[in-house]
């Protein structure tokens, strides 16, 4: 663990809830509209801190403990991510596995914590989750293969610096179809349109909203906020793949650089969010491993390029 | 090895004395329960000195009638008897507590043959000979049998141990054959002649294919698992959890076995291996998805999870073949340790499942909900095992298949096209197969013990003493040691990994288990330092953060102010989304009819969810058996005098054979 490292996960914890508000200013450029302050996601987790929780009649521990459990598997998995293209705090031969189950850890508590109240609408979104990251598992899983394949290191902040711009240059289809690939993963993982849209008013179609329908205050805020840092986390990963740290050596410019590429991640979540429409429920899950189907392709073209 | 047998010797006396004693239930109880606490204890010993100390034990022949028995205990031997001595004890323990003092009728039988299933395990994993393990193999079988048709005045029961007993002898036949190959080859019954023979590449494969018939049969080797689920839905569950937690082990066992024996592995029997292991694991996922009986759900899980050991297994036998010992050691090693961690997760499992019957009288998930505020300590225990058999962190299973996941990785890293597609087959599959459980999981948890009741049903929580507790409260803590203390596992079970190899005359390098450990144990503190910091922050938040909270509210409605149980989320409508993904495998069929008009009649709607592979292959299959074996009834006509001139006409062409030659 070095101060680099250190100072990632600092800056991550503080930064996270930005990301969600890039977003919304995007949305809104491309709506016409001024949009929610870029800190608006602060502001409203600050006032939920300050809120005393309210709980059904019919929930049990789980739904109190599920918010710090959730929390703490998305930290555990911050401290994974290769920092500013540089090691990660952890890092150990196979730990992009720990951080994809740890986000699983997460995942598994939000849905049997929607099962906890009993409700007739929370389930829905559960049943929906469960299956749409099911299907998701296996094409992220095709995307490090090439990558693992192409830099022969097991070490995901290796993998990250080991992917040369020369590689991408000579394979710009493999690099275009992984990034397809791993960004349709963050849109399903982040419950972002097509798949799920985060403002949506109807319960039946909603699917991370309606899981936490039941919660408010304190609990509300945690979850938020844990949601704000796995697509901060997901956004990182695709960063780290894009670009190549290596060659930028000095920590001022590989922050900067990493900066703007996380903006420019929630510029292009932004977006798509604003020029495509939901996508049917009954075709999500085309929609997934049509996805998972472009990681298979490149993987095939990379096996064919050797 | 004196102590060894000794303890197996104690099991099964044990179990005569109960079964004589019968009828005084207590004295029946107290001897069937306590000879199997002595003899898992008397049995430690042995596998510690083995797995442990590295201790060799002498072996032991005993005559028998036709050739000599013998019996000693090597590494593989003394880690399959693992699962054996720990569920045998916990699964007695529960037994003792709650079946037989409810149970009215034959407690002696019912300790009689569960012991002798115990002992039959434990003496075949120590038997050294050909006939010897043949014997313990069918002592185990029938013993099985028994258990599973004790409820013989269920119609169910008697099907399911039907199944069981006809699917177990068509597995047999092919371990009479591989032995009766492999003897003719080696002129003798004894193991170790076994390694030394000569035998053909082709009857080597014959033997592979056999093996994998006859002891896939056990593991529930898709299509040859149809007879597992109902066999431990019907069984008790506690012996559901010896069942699945170690006789389904034994499948492994004679397969690793059999695989010693061989000097070749062939590089097709691991690609049948890997890719056989990947459609067991999906397929079983997708039909459980749509069962609704918890206990089956817990079945199919456990043929999801022989899907991942034999995933891994089939990549060692690759990374052999291709010279990578290291990614060989891996997926060995995740194999041995899922082996393991799957027994203590399955053993949990079921025995939650048992308790959950005993309190609501029910396997369908349909019917319950809310039960966790009744039975919190199995509600935790459930919930513990649920995110271990999804194979999440921070529990053991987690471990056991990044081993797995870490063998394809490693895969991955090689130029060729071949370790690409193993990579991909492993990766891909992995994470698919762990997707699919943390859904099926989720599930059987949040509609079981989540919630509220979905029927009036009373729970009766009396049987529940802390007896009962206490087991599950032992299994859960066995999980989190395990996998918390992982690190010190590798070691041993690495020893057991060298001695697999070790006929194909390859050796690991010792330093190869630091360098699995390493990642191994960075994953073991994370998973210590996730349940501290878990908990830590739970109690800081209830203590402090949630002072003034509110717990009267209703759940969101949807200002739908009359809600009631039935509004909420079932088992079905959870997993619908799923079964739709997947309905070209699971073949859901439904019935009933659509409502069309404004004012609609009375209508009604029924799913039903069969096994595609029971539906589509054996019971098609049979009838064609069926079809030729009943041509031979006009033979069978119970008069005596038909009989006696089959015996004249018989004795007759003798005679003209003896007269002729």
């Amino acid at each position: 663990m070095n101060i680099t490292s250190i100072i990632f996960i600092i800056v991550s914890f503080l930064a996270a809830p930005i990301l969600p508000g890039l977003i919304n200013k995007t949305k809104a450029l491309f709506g016409g509209r001024q949009g929610p302050r870029v800190l608006q996601l602060y502001y409203d987790i600050f006032k939920l801190a300050r809120k005393t929780p309210t709980y059904s009649k019919t929930a049990s521990a789980l739904t109190r403990i599920a918010p710090v459990a959730i929390a703490v598997s998305t930290l555990a998995a911050l401290t994974l991510v290769p920092s500013f293209f540089n090691n990660s705090a952890i890092h150990f031969t196979g730990d992009i596995i720990l951080m994809a189950y740890l986000l699983g850890l997460g995942r598994f508590f939000m849905v049997t914590a929607a099962l906890d109240r009993g409700s007739a609408f929370e389930g829905m979104g559960a049943s929906r989750e469960v299956l749409y990251s099911a299907l998701a598992e296996p094409s992220f899983f095709a995307g490090l293969l090439i990558m693992i394949h192409e830099t022969a290191s097991l070490e995901l902040s290796e993998i990250f610096s080991k992917l040369s711009l020369n590689f991408w240059q000579e394979n710009p289809a493999i690099l275009f179809l992984i990034l397809c690939s791993w960004f349709v993963i963050l849109l399903v993982e982040n419950a972002r349109i097509p798949i799920d849209d985060p403002n949506t008013h109807l319960e039946l179609t909603m699917i991370h909203e309606v899981m936490i329908l039941d919660y408010g205050a304190k609990d509300l805020a945690l979850i938020e906020y844990a949601s704000a840092l796995k697509l901060w986390i997901y956004s990182a990963l695709i960063v780290g793949m894009v670009i190549n740290g290596e060659i930028i050596t000095s920590l001022t410019m590989q922050i900067a650089i990493f900066t703007l590429g996380m903006a420019i991640v929630a510029f292009v979540i932004g977006t798509i969010e604003s020029i495509t429409a939901r996508i049917k429920l009954v075709f999500i899950p085309k929609f997934i491993v049509g996805s998972g189907a472009l990681a298979i392709i490149a993987l095939i073209l990379k096996v064919a390029g050797n | 090895m004196d102590l060894f047998l000794s303890a197996v010797v104690a099991i099964f006396v044990g179990g005569i004395i109960a079964l004589f004693t019968g009828k005084w239930r207590g004295v029946s109880n107290f001897f069937g329960a306590f000879s199997c606490f002595l003899g898992t204890i008397f049995a430690l010993k042995p596998i510690y000195d083995v797995l442990i100390a590295n201790k060799t034990l002498e072996a032991i022949t005993i005559a028998l009638p036709i050739c000599s028995a013998s019996v000693s205990l090597d590494k593989i031997s003394a880690f399959f008897a693992l699962p054996i001595v720990i569920l045998g004890f916990i699964s007695a323990y529960f037994a003792a507590v709650t079946v037989n003092p409810r149970n009215e009728q034959h407690p002696g039988a019912y300790w009689f043959f569960y012991n002798l299933l115990i002992a039959g395990m434990l003496s075949l994993v120590a038997s050294s000979n050909a006939v010897l393990f043949i014997m313990s193999w069918e002592i185990m079988s029938v013993a099985a049998y028994f258990l599973i048709a004790h409820r013989v005045e269920m119609n169910t029961a008697r099907n399911a141990a039907w199944q069981f007993l006809v699917a177990s002898h068509i597995g047999t036949t092919g371990i009479f054959f591989l032995f009766a190959i492999l003897a003719s080859a080696a002129g003798g019954f004894q193991f170790e002649t076994f390694h030394s023979s000569a035998l053909a590449e082709g009857s080597a494969a014959v033997i592979f294919f056999l093996a994998l018939f006859g002891f896939g049969v056990k593991v529930g080797f898709f299509p040859l698992h149809i007879w597992m689920p109902d066999s431990y839905t019907f069984a008790e569950s506690h012996v559901s959890a010896v069942l699945s937690g170690a006789m389904s082990k034994m499948g492994f066992y004679g397969l690793i076995r059999v695989l010693t024996f061989l000097p070749v592995h062939a590089e097709l029997w691991g690609w049948v291996l890997l890719f056989g292991g990947l459609i067991t694991g999906i397929y079983a996922l997708v039909i459980a998805l749509v069962k609704l009986d918890l206990k089956k759900v817990i079945s199919y899980s456990s043929m999801e999870n022989a899907g991942i050991i034999l995933m891994a297994i089939g990549t060692g036998i690759l990374a052999n073949r291709w010279n990578q010992p290291l990614i060989a050691f891996t997926a060995f090693s995740g194999a041995l340790l899922h082996i393991f961690n799957h027994a203590l997760c399955k053993g949990l499992l079921f025995l939650c499942a048992g308790s959950v019957y005993f309190a609501t009288g029910t396997r369908r998930q349909e019917q319950m909900g809310g039960i966790g505020k009744s039975m919190p300590v199995t509600a935790t225990a459930f919930g513990i095992a649920s995110i271990a058999i999804s194979g999440l962190p921070p529990f053991n299973n987690f471990i056991s298949e990044f081993l797995i996941f870490m063998s394809g990785l490693k895969a991955a890293s090689l130029s060729t096209p071949k370790s690409l597609l193993l990579s991909a087959a492993v990766l891909l599959g992995l994470g698919l197969i762990g997707g699919l459980a943390a859904a099926l999981f989720t599930r059987s948890f949040g509609l079981v013990f989540l919630g509220t009741p979905r029927t009036n049903r009373r729970l009766n929580t009396k049987n529940i003493k802390s007896d009962v507790n206490f087991t599950l409260i032992i299994l859960s803590a066995a999980i989190i040691a395990a996998s918390i203390f992982a690190p010190m596992l590798i070691s041993p079970f690495a020893g057991v990994v060298s001695e697999i190899v070790k006929p194909l005359g390859i050796t690991y390098d010792p330093a190869y288990i630091a360098t699995i450990s390493a990642p191994v144990k960075t994953i073991s503190l994370f998973s210590l330092a996730v349940i501290l910091i878990t908990c830590i922050a739970v109690f800081i938040k209830s203590k402090f953060l949630d002072k003034n909270q509110r717990s009267d509210a209703p759940t969101w409605d949807c200002g739908f102010l009359k809600g009631t149980p039935r509004i909420q989320y079932t088992s079905s409508s959870f997993s619908e989304p799923a079964n739709e993904v997947f309905v070209s495998v699971n073949r859901l069929h439904i019935r009933g009819e659509k409502i069309k008009e404004l004012f609609p009649a009375k209508s009604s709607f029924h799913t039903e969810a069969t096994d595609s592979a029971e539906k589509h292959l054996f019971i098609p299959a049979f009838n064609i058996i069926n079809k030729f074996l009943i041509m031979f009834r006009g033979f069978q006509h119970g008069k005596l005098h038909l009989y006696i001139f089959y015996i004249a006409v018989t004795l007759l062409a003798l005679l003209i054979w003896k007269v002729v030659y």
